[in-house]
């Protein structure tokens, strides 16, 4: 009944925001979603029964900040415990009995500056310290890489590691998050992946590339982030709305990536290649950096994949081939108060998009079903025909991090940013005079160019109460030079505001923030050989209230109430043609509204000796959901009637549950186990809501060979994934029914070791073993292929 | 230390204005190249035996291509029964001026094209291709075909035509469809005794 009230509170809020009717509710409907709600509680009350009681905390490594050499013997004080601990030989430490909360840690070493820290323990948490000699006079002591950042978020957040990141080297940026929990992958071919969280993906998710918001056409569901994986250190995923401090666009979750830290050391580096065997991919790094003039660092980091045809377990992808090439280049400065970092870099692809999705019509479409293979086959080649994608990505930005005498902490960041998407299609006109004039002209292209500046100011810790306020701007136009228009040229403004503030008290968290966001787009359509402008102004404010407990050792509850909105994209005010590939024609409407979500999270988090465990539920409730509705009437053109497809606005509810749990069975084995649910509903139409995602089950067994404190390092893994037909969909829209459900099993294996006064690290794995012909409700090739078969992958690492 | 924040202030500024400069003009948008639409496919037909030039013209016309208006134009095709009729078809875009005929483009690439005329409910009618490629063994290209209906040939209310256009790119031309269709269109169908 708790939840009964949690959720009409929810909805009310919901209503209150847009001022929907709330003649909409359902009785039936909401008592699924409590029994939803309460079996997840019964899950989380079944937990003692599993638990270990003694839980580990907190870990981490003293290093010097010059060299990076480990620093051994040196004190570590937890100051309200009043425990202790001496770093190993390698400069390493643990504390295995710390219960969850806010600790002071001071870290003690002859000649070298004494470093304090404040330490929000929640679950594993890993600390890098690097010390400063007492020798060096503007010297201090960075906290260099955490596990969970600070100000910790009420939210449920999962991060992955650099070492956990390394794993996915070589692989699209997307795909680095496939197994983290309430992420799954949007994929066009091999060669094209979006995240989705929970259900929720391009322009309701939002990507902060180190720090940057990535302004590209993220629209486009083929329209993969422009990223280089390689450039990637770790990554934060935010589930849910994250409007406050990241504003609109954040509706559905926020994905964080942080590029390598400002180092003042020594000459240093990192090489790694890998080969994929499923389409002969060959990928390979170089990242070199130093630290010069005392304060000075600087780096370069250069990528390139280059990929041919995939194939299924039993055909090739024709023209599914790839390459990319990217490049970074960085100049840092970092002292006591200040770190300046200025990056350039650049993101290069060009993408071969798959021959057997060329359609023109539907009776082309339903052709492409009915068989069992692609109509269109080639030999495996590495050469990109026709259709393909040429993107080009620059991003220029300097950041500033100021850390005042008070201990108040100031950061800015500018960017300049350039997207440049052009896309080739395979029609070539018939008539030869008009062949030869757009010769080599791309169908679409569209150049992107974003400005963007953003403040946050930390304020001094008033008692209890830590906290911080930003600001937000941007301007952004977009150009259009192609043979056709999707979309017109626009200009857009905007500015955000927003004030975030975190009680803490002994085991207790509260947070609270606001936001206001002001957004005004305008529009620039050649009608009857006249320009004409029209604005869209939109705005509104976003909110969110959360609290973390955590009323026993290691036990850690969480509950997160968030409000976030999102203007309508340009595709959905102004689209208005033949959506290739999927012969459809989609309509958009000038008169949307913005679209807005309340949800509301828990989450349940145990971290013991040997078992880790981590769950959440949530429900989000979107008034003004902006979805495509099938029109009665199809589009008759001289190819043939077209399903047409109308933006327009219903309500939806998405309920989900997201479980994780590891166990350390010995100081050889580890298992582990995570599952994804998800129930999305059009409460309007009372029907499911189209192309979410199924439910998803992984297991895992992570076996090391060898002790924990050898040199070497052997490990094996093996991982099973299994996905549950997607059975919930809406009649009567989809061409084809879903997908039946699909059980893949991978595994690998590999090893760290020293050769030569040399590091190493090399894997080897197998994805797809089995070689399983299937097909991913959220393939967008799924309507004409299978997804890719077997692979084996290699991958190695050199440090330097 | 106060200077040197101040610095890296302006430095962040400078840094913006000087990067203000890389930026398309949005507020002028010009208008995308024409694409190529075939806006009309007009069907003439003869009767065998009947006085020449005496040529029957059937019309399906979507001026402003996909999209936008309906079709402004979809004649039915009139047919006697027991008769046969020599056809042929042509493919327009009629949104330029002049309007460009597009059906001899076609007839160049003859041996990546080809016209299947499908007659849906009717009785007793047949529709043959009569012009062939130059692929071996020859493949119908379709622009010129023969219709025969018979004396006791029937036509249901929702009787009908459909002509689609197989564009094979990248893929043998066969008896077959190709992945790629071109033009896909149906003219209603009414028989006359």
């Amino acid at each position: 009944m708790e939840c009964a009230f949690v959720y009409s509170l929810c909805r009310r809020i919901a209503i209150l925001l847009v001022g929907t009717d709330a003649s909409y509710l359902k009785t039936a409907f909401y008592m699924k979603t409590f029994l939803f709600m309460a079996a997840a509680l019964l899950l989380f009350a079944a937990q003692p029964l599993l638990c270990i009681t003694e839980p580990a905390g907190l870990s981490g490594v003293v290093l010097d900040s010059a060299s990076g050499t480990p620093l051994a013997g040196a004190s570590v004080m937890i100051q309200e415990t009043q425990k202790g601990r001496i770093t190993k030989g390698d400069g390493t430490f643990i504390f295995e009995d710390v219960v969850s909360g806010t600790y002071t840690v001071l870290i003690r070493y002859v000649g070298y500056r004494d470093f304090k820290t404040q330490v929000i323990v929640d679950h594993e948490r890993f600390l890098s310290v690097r010390l400063v000699s007492a020798m060096i006079q503007t010297g201090e002591v960075v906290v260099e890489k955490e596990r969970a950042q600070t100000g910790l978020s009420t939210q449920q957040t999962i991060i992955l590691t650099p070492a956990e990141v390394d794993e996915h080297r070589g692989q699209t940026f997307s795909e680095l998050l496939k197994d983290v929990p309430g992420v799954t992958l949007l994929q066009t071919g091999p060669s094209i992946s979006k995240p989705v969280i929970r259900g929720m993906h391009s322009q309701r998710i939002l990507i902060l590339n180190n720090d940057t918001r990535l302004e590209g056409q993220q629209w486009g569901q083929e329209h993969a982030p422009e990223i280089d994986p390689f450039a990637v250190s770790s990554v934060e995923v935010l589930k849910g709305a994250a409007s406050v401090q990241y504003g609109a666009d954040a509706i559905g979750g926020v994905i964080r990536t942080e590029h390598r830290a400002i180092n003042l050391g020594g000459f240093e580096g990192e090489f790694s290649a890998n080969l994929f065997s499923n389409n002969m991919q060959g990928s390979a790094s170089l990242l070199a950096e130093s630290g010069f003039l005392e304060n000075f660092s600087w780096r370069l980091q250069g990528s390139m994949r280059k990929a041919g045809d995939a194939q299924t377990s039993n055909y090739m992808l024709a023209n599914t081939a790839f390459e990319e090439l990217n490049g970074l280049a960085m100049l840092g400065f970092k002292n006591a108060e200040r770190e300046i970092s200025a990056t350039v870099s650049h993101f290069g692809t060009r993408l071969g998009v798959f021959s057997g999705s060329h359609i023109k019509n539907l009776s082309d479409l339903e052709r492409a079903f009915q068989s069992e293979r692609p109509l269109v086959e080639r030999e495996f080649s590495y050469q990109i025909g026709l259709p393909k994608q040429d993107i080009g990505h620059t991003t220029a930005s300097l950041r500033l991090n100021e850390r005042f005498k008070n201990s108040s902490v100031l950061t800015l960041n500018a960017a300049w940013q350039q997207n440049r998407r052009q896309e080739f299609d395979a029609h070539r006109p018939y008539s030869d005079s008009l062949a030869a004039q757009l010769e080599d002209r791309p169908a679409y292209d569209l150049s992107l160019t974003t400005y963007t500046l953003d403040g946050t100011y930390e304020h001094v810790p008033f008692k209890n109460i830590s906290g911080k306020a930003g600001v937000s701007l941007l301007r952004q136009g977009n150009v259009s030079q192609g043979r056709s228009l999707f979309v017109p040229n626009y200009r857009v403004y905007s500015g955000g505001a927003f004030v975030l503030e975190q009680w803490t008290q002994d085991n207790f968290i509260i947070n609270a923030g606001a936001r206001y966001d002001w957004r005004g787009l305008t529009s620039y359509r050649v009608i009857d050989n006249a320009i004409v402008a029209r604005d869209h102004i939109f705005q509104s404010f976003s909110g969110a209230l959360g609290a973390l407990y955590s009323w026993a050792e290691g036990w850690l509850a969480g509950v997160n109430l968030g409000t976030g909105w999102r203007p309508p994209s340009i595709n959905e005010l102004y689209a208005n043609g033949v959506h290739h590939g999927t012969a459809s024609f989609e309509i958009g409407d000038t008169e949307l509204r913005s679209e807005r979500s309340v949800n509301l999270d828990v989450t349940l988090r145990f971290t013991g000796e040997r078992l880790r465990l981590d769950i959440s539920t949530y429900i989000m409730s979107m008034p003004n959901y902006i979805v495509l509705f099938p029109e009665a009437e199809p589009t008759l053109t001289i190819r043939g009637a077209f399903p047409t497809f109308r933006y327009r606005q219903t309500e939806a509810l998405i309920r989900g549950f997201e479980a994780q749990a590891d166990y350390q069975l010995n100081h050889l084995l580890r298992l582990s186990a995570s599952t994804t649910l998800l129930r999305a509903t059009d409460i309007t139409a009372n029907e499911p809501l189209i192309y979410m995602p199924a439910d998803r089950v992984r297991l895992a067994s992570h076996f090391h060979w060898t002790e924990n404190d050898a040199t070497t390092d052997l490990f094996s893994e093996i991982a099973l994934t299994g996905v549950h037909r997607q059975e919930r969909v809406p009649q009567g829209v989809d061409y084809v029914e879903p997908p039946p459900g699909y059980f893949l099993v991978d595994v690998s294996s590999g090893a760290e070791f020293d050769f030569l006064a040399q590091r190493f690290k090399i894997t080897v794995g197998l994805t797809n073993l089995f070689n399983i012909r299937y097909r991913d409700y959220l393939s967008r090739y799924r309507y004409f292929a299978h997804d890719a078969g077997r692979n084996i992958v290699m991958r190695m690492t050199v440090p330097f | 230390m106060r200077n040197l924040l101040k610095n890296s202030f302006s430095l962040i500024t400078a840094g913006i204005f000087l990067l203000a400069g890389c930026e398309d003009d949005p507020s002028n948008p010009v208008k995308p190249n024409e694409q190529e639409k075939i806006t009309t496919i007009v069907v003439k037909l003869n009767k065998i035996g009947a006085t020449p030039g005496d040529t029957l013209t059937f019309m399906w016309n979507d001026p402003d291509g996909e999209g936008g208006n309906t079709p402004t134009r979809i004649d039915t095709i009139v047919l006697e029964t027991g008769a046969s009729y020599n056809g042929m078809i042509q493919v327009r875009d009629e949104s330029k001026t002049p309007a460009v005929d597009l059906t001899e483009e076609i007839k160049e690439e003859k041996n990546s094209h080809q016209f299947f005329y499908t007659f849906l409910n009717v009785t007793n009618i047949g529709i043959t291709r009569e012009d062939f490629d130059t692929n071996t063994p020859p493949l119908p290209i379709g622009l010129e075909f023969k219709i025969t209906t018979a004396g006791s040939a029937t036509a249901a209310t929702n009787a009908a035509l459909n002509i689609a256009l197989s564009h094979y790119d990248g893929i043998a031309k066969s008896a077959s469809r190709s992945p790629e269709t071109d033009i896909d269109i149906t003219f209603p169908v009414k028989l006359m005794p």
